[in-house]
């Protein structure tokens, strides 16, 4: 029925992603409820995209991290973004060894898998940018000396959306390098009461690793290799378009609200985050339901409001749910 | 020599006397009758360089005495001497017979750029108000009555409208009556009642079929075409913003819509094979693309609206409605 293609890709990811389900649940282990945040890490994870998680303290997003970190058996980090910070702290620096009688370089905390750059805000822009442009570029400079950063290399910030007197705000153009920008709410009374037998229990549930980063790294190829139709492509594009030219797809309404559209990043990184989520759901294939999915995550931290929408408690999630009401789905 | 002496003495008298401001308030008359305006000029004459701080008058000069309106200052410069005179006229009247001191007016005069000032009144004069001479020996007359004011168009207005209102009430009637008359309708409405949402959705389907998308090779557009005309019928149907929503949101909202459980699973199946056929390149088979068609025009059947019956007793089905002419008194 389904052309050979798809058909075996399809069997392949139904095969090959029986892992997500022993990642979740391992991390359903220590952490309780965050089935979103999970779900976004995993699909940071898969995309190979950072993720930037908003949301106040003991919300578990330290802890996400360092289980996920465990669970795939990779080398963790985690740095506190403090207004004193340099960038030398964060990418390493060169030593002088009086015994050598050399410089030697010693490298910092970026270097490892997994990096939680807690409160990223709280960092002068140049500790920011340092730690951005290593996201970015997947390389450090120290010295004369270009290093590679391992692989898997998967950024994780936090910001505390309460507090904002002594901080740096990330500015537009680097919270775009951001894959997804998560949201991380409350967990129900269900799951607060869970969370405290938890940890009153007097032996602490530990996560054990299950999976190789190599592991990762073929479901990363797999993910890529997600079939996604030129329908679907006309989806995202109408949707990343509708941010950009609101009047011109039927949202008259929100053309003095935004004051700047979705990048072709946006774009790029709805597709792909769209096929991990797809790969997620053990799909090879991408339907619109994904792209909804991630949408919100995706696209929050890439459009701009004006004044205007602010004296109007217009949110940019207000602005995403309505596009996403408007642009047909294919 | 006497002479020479003399012109010198004057001279130096004329050096050293203290400066002679010209400040007055003078009258146009000293009397006037009870009522009666007169004017009041005020004026002061200054140095060149010196700058005067104009007196503020209220509406009253003293508690009889009332200005009614004044002028804006005016000045004139001297071209000799560059001096300068302030002017300004006070219109003035009095309602009160009998003798009122019009008080002093104080100037302040200020030396160019010095905060010190001198202060220079004008003089009190005496006004005398006098009241009506009344002949007693004259005959006694009546009380004048009240002056009417001319009429403007805003008086006219509130009639004019009133008039206008009972010639278009009167023509009105004229047309009814007319029309009474005649047995016509006095406005003549046409009403199209839309074609019913499962007409169009099964016209569209029975169009879907003749096409053959599906026997050419062309699956994709045959189920896009085939969940389009689902979408759009459920829009029109149910209200519901199908267009706009994926499978699982268009299953979600028409689990109250689809009663018939076998019916929501037969949606579920269209759907779920028409993402696999846009959106995974399937290729499902002829039966599956026959089935899908035949789901679909069940679902149409079986949730479109139940014929209702007319006041007659007569079954009135959609199909009947689709085109009706009302006509409305």
């Amino acid at each position: 029925m389904i052309e050979t293609d798809i058909k075996e890709l399809n069997e392949r990811i139904q095969k090959e992603s029986a892992f997500i389900d022993l990642i979740d649940m391992e991390m359903h282990r220590v952490i309780i409820g965050q089935k979103h945040m999970v779900e976004r890490l995993l699909i940071g994870l898969l995309s190979n995209g950072h993720v930037l998680l908003e949301g106040v303290p003991g919300l578990a997003k330290t802890l996400a991290i360092k289980s996920l970190a465990n669970i795939i058996d990779a080398k963790f980090s985690r740095i506190q973004f403090t207004p004193d910070l340099l960038p030398a702290d964060l990418i390493g620096t060169l030593i002088y060894s009086q015994k050598k009688e050399e410089f030697v370089v010693r490298k910092g905390p970026v270097f490892a898998n997994f990096i939680l750059a807690d409160e990223i805000n709280r960092s002068p822009a140049k500790v920011q940018s340092a730690l951005l442009e290593a996201m970015q570029e997947r390389q450090v400079t120290i010295g004369d000396q270009t290093y590679n950063l391992p692989e898997p290399f998967l950024v994780l910030a936090t910001q505390n959306p309460i507090e904002q007197e002594g901080t740096y705000p990330l500015p537009e153009a680097q919270v775009d390098r951001f894959m997804l920008k998560v949201v991380i709410g409350y967990p129900t009374r269900e799951e607060e009461k869970l969370i405290m037998r938890q940890n009153m229990a007097e032996a602490q549930a530990r996560t054990k690793p299950i999976i190789s980063p190599e592991q990762i790294m073929n479901a990363r190829k797999l993910t890529r290799e997600v079939y996604l139709d030129e329908k679907i492509e006309n989806y995202i594009t109408d949707i990343v378009f509708s941010t950009r030219f609101p009047a011109e797809n039927k949202l008259k309404k929100f053309e003095g609200l935004i004051s700047y559209g979705a990048s072709p990043r946006a774009s790029i990184n709805l597709a792909l985050a769209a096929k991990a989520y797809a790969f997620i759901k053990r799909r090879g294939y991408v339907i619109p339901e994904d792209v909804r999915a991630v949408a919100h995550d995706v696209l929050r931290h890439r459009i701009g409001l004006t004044y205007e929408a602010e004296a109007e408690n217009v949110s940019t999630s207000d602005i995403i749910n309505e596009i996403l009401n408007t642009v047909e789905v294919p | 020599m006497k002479g020479r002496l003399f012109t010198a003495c004057i001279l130096l008298i004329l050096a050293t006397a203290p400066k002679a401001y010209a400040q007055k308030l003078t009258a146009d008359t000293s009397g006037l009758t009870i009522g009666q305006q007169i004017n009041l000029n005020l004026e002061i004459t200054v140095e060149k360089g010196e700058k005067v701080e104009w007196p503020s008058l209220l509406d009253t000069l003293t508690k009889s005495v009332e200005i009614v309106r004044r002028s804006a200052i005016d000045s004139v410069v001297d071209a000799v001497s560059g001096s300068k005179t302030y002017l300004q006229k006070l219109a003035i009247t009095s309602f009160d017979t009998g003798f009122h001191v019009v008080p002093p007016v104080t100037f302040r005069v200020f030396k160019d750029g010095a905060a010190d000032f001198t202060s220079k009144e004008t003089a009190p004069f005496l006004l005398s108000v006098s009241g009506v001479d009344v002949d007693m020996a004259a005959e006694i007359k009546d009380l004048k009555p009240v002056m009417e004011a001319p009429y403007t168009l805003r008086d006219f207005l509130p009639w004019i409208l009133l008039l206008l209102a009972v010639a278009l009430l009167a023509v009105l009637g004229w047309f009814y009556y007319q029309s009474r008359k005649k047995n016509k309708p006095l406005i003549k409405l046409t009403l199209r009642h839309p074609k019913p949402a499962h007409l169009i959705a099964l016209e569209e389907l029975e169009l879907l079929k003749t096409e053959q998308l599906w026997q050419k090779g062309q699956i994709k557009d045959y189920y896009s075409r085939l969940t389009d005309i689902l979408r759009s019928y459920f829009e029109l149907r149910f209200n519901v913003n199908a267009a706009e929503m994926t499978s699982d949101e268009i299953i979600a909202s028409m689990k109250d819509e689809l009663s018939d459980a076998q019916r929501l699973n037969d949606l579920k199946k269209i759907l779920s094979l028409a993402d696999m056929a846009k959106f995974a390149k399937a290729r499902p088979l002829g039966a599956d693309n026959e089935l899908s068609h035949t789901l679909a025009v069940a679902i149409v059947n079986s949730t479109k609206p139940a014929p209702e019956l007319n006041p007659d007793n007569k079954i009135r089905t959609a199909e009947s409605d689709s085109d009706i002419t009302k006509t409305e008194n």
